[in-house]
């Protein structure tokens, strides 16, 4: 039999109608194809934006995500922290978060809140250098007594005196705030320092005060070498001064500037803010009684030495703070719209603070939006824009006054 | 004995060599008739020379529209109209080594469900005789034991009947490694061939 090639032995033929069905899906085929390309460039621009979003918001979540995150901070060595002290030389204590702290000859940091995102420290005596690691998984907060320093990552020294407290930044940002500094605290970069002075009454000795509560002596240095027993015997010590005080005069003010405005109310009470508010001769004192009052949950109690203050010192430097802080009692929590935007007005032409500035032009906005009175809110509206092109509450006056 | 031959040179049917280029030059103005015309040209061939690389109506169906969508998507690329027929044989086989690619991945995952029911046996002319069926039928199993480069490279040379330069152009290798695959085919079929029998 004569070989064959293989291309001769089968078959030529094709089937027709596979032919012309191709021929007649080829058109659809085509527009498919065409729109799968389009889709599949629009998921691609989606996906990349997606990406993009979720990257940047990532981010600027990861800071507040890790803190929700974050257990309690231990040293370094997986040990419970202690009430950390500094000898006769320095001493360095090393945390597990990478975090640092140099404590300087004689001083004592002893950890307060320790856990659920936030590590606090309240700096006894003496002086310390953080070096905390940036965006760490914690936020960090040390409590000098007059100052309070928070902080995300950074390093800066902390040094606190009989009567003041130092604070320096070397890298990074902190915010001190403390009594003396503006409503809101003051905000440190690098190479900014500050120092906290405690302010004094004529009728207090502000010195005993300290030195009863703030600096301990040598018996209770030697208390604070054992943790428990030196919080108990500064515990005892502030329940036997608490006993021993009289006039109220002399007891508020301590508890207020240890940030304890709910005790500060509960020795003062609503005659007392009105009485001390009479006898405050500081504009220091009246700002501090409105804080005790409406950080203690008696707003209304903090009107009269706000109002007082914009009354008689109208030139001091505090009285654009007060009025802002009127405008913000009146608008959120007593529902008097129409005075807080006079209060916001106030506070604009007495030349807020810059920290304040911008709050204060959109606050003034809102509050004329929710007295009804639209012409003055889009006036407003108008002087925030102006002042604020890229403002961050540029949506929020659009919507107050459209 | 091997009532087979693998020679080449299948005879192809002559065309007039300007009627391509104006065929094309219509296409290229948008000549709706003038892109039926070069379909129902070429469509046969290649759908032949689809359903013997793959074994697949169905597959060499799919083949043989997107090789026409890609075709008409890309004929201003030609640059020589009166070589359409490699070029669209060249995209054909490119299609088809896709979807080669395409099996082996279904496969890892077994998920492969193509079904083979185009095998040169079965594509045998209505008058073949049984013993040239089983001939056939050795060399759908040699040519299942190839590697996908190696047997469109064989099935090319020795069923389609391209010339070496032909077939080289359609694979888009250098005529070397064709012959280099070519030969390893050669081989393996000649192996298994030689075994069986």
């Amino acid at each position: 039999m004569k070989p064959r090639k293989i291309g001769e032995i089968l078959t030529k033929n094709v089937d027709p109608s596979a032919i012309d069905d191709v021929w007649e899906r080829l058109d659809s085929a085509r527009k498919q194809r065409h729109q799968k390309r389009l889709g599949r460039w629009a998921f691609a621009f989606v996906a990349l934006a997606a990406l993009t979003a979720f990257v940047m918001v990532s981010y600027r979540s990861k800071s507040s995500h890790e803190i929700e995150m974050a257990g309690a901070l231990q040293l370094a060595s997986g040990e419970v922290l202690p009430t950390l002290f500094g000898g006769e030389d320095e001493a360095l204590a090393a945390f597990d978060d990478g975090s640092r702290v140099v404590l300087e000859r004689a001083s004592a940091l002893v950890p307060n809140t320790n856990g659920g995102g936030t590590i606090s420290f309240e700096l006894r005596r003496g002086g310390a250098t953080f070096d905390i690691v940036p965006h760490g998984p914690r936020a960090w907060v040390i409590d000098a007594g007059i100052a309070q320093v928070a902080v995300l990552g950074t390093k800066f020294h902390v040094v606190r005196g009989a009567n003041f407290v130092h604070v320096d930044v070397e890298r990074g940002v902190v915010r001190v705030s403390g009594a003396t500094l503006p409503v809101g605290g003051r905000t440190l970069t690098a190479g900014q320092s500050v120092d906290v002075r405690e302010e004094r009454a004529s009728d207090v000795d502000p010195d005993d005060e300290v030195k009863t509560l703030d600096a301990p002596d040598a018996a209770s240095n030697d208390a604070l070498e054992h943790a428990d027993a030196g919080n108990a015997a500064l515990d005892a010590r502030r329940t036997t001064h608490a006993s021993r005080v009289t006039n109220e005069t002399t007891s508020w003010k301590p508890l207020a500037e240890k940030g304890d405005f709910g005790g500060a109310y509960d020795v003062l009470g609503a005659k007392g803010v009105a009485s001390e508010t009479n006898r405050a001769e500081t504009t220091a004192d009246l700002l501090r009684l409105a804080d005790v009052a409406r950080l203690s949950g008696h707003p209304g109690d903090a009107v009269a030495p706000l109002e007082r203050l914009l009354a008689q010192h109208r030139n001091d430097a505090n009285a654009s703070i007060a009025a802002f802080t009127l405008g913000k009692i009146r608008q959120d929590a007593l529902g008097a719209p129409g005075a807080a935007a006079k209060d916001f007005e106030t506070a604009i032409a007495l030349g807020v603070p810059a920290a304040l500035r911008e709050d204060a032009f959109a606050r003034r906005v809102e509050a004329y939006s929710k007295a009804g009175q639209a012409s003055s809110a889009r006036a407003a509206r108008a002087a925030y824009e102006a002042e604020f092109p890229a403002g961050r509450y540029r949506d929020h006056v659009e919507e107050w006054a459209p | 004995m091997l009532l087979l031959t693998v020679s080449p040179a299948l005879s192809r049917a002559a065309t007039d060599p300007g009627e391509d280029a104006r065929t094309i030059l219509a296409i290229r103005a948008g000549d709706r008739a003038a892109e039926e015309r070069l379909y129902r040209k070429y469509a046969p061939s290649l759908l032949r020379t689809a359903t013997r690389l793959l074994r697949s109506t169905d597959d060499a169906r799919d083949i043989l529209q997107d090789t026409f969508i890609r075709a008409f998507e890309r004929i201003g690329e030609l640059n020589d109209p009166d070589a359409v027929a490699g070029w669209l044989r060249a995209i054909c086989v490119r299609l088809v080594y896709r979807r080669f690619r395409q099996r082996k991945l279904l496969k890892v995952f077994g998920l492969d469900r193509t079904e083979e029911d185009a095998q040169l046996e079965r594509l045998a002319a209505f008058d073949v005789g049984p013993d040239v069926r089983a001939e056939l039928a050795l060399l759908d199993r040699a040519l299942d034991t190839l590697p996908a480069e190696e047997k469109v490279a064989w099935v090319l040379r020795h069923v389609e009947g391209l010339s070496l330069e032909e077939a080289a152009l359609a694979t888009g290798r250098s005529l070397a490694t064709l012959k280099r695959r070519l030969s390893a085919a050669e081989s393996a079929v000649a192996r298994f061939s030689g075994g069986a029998s």
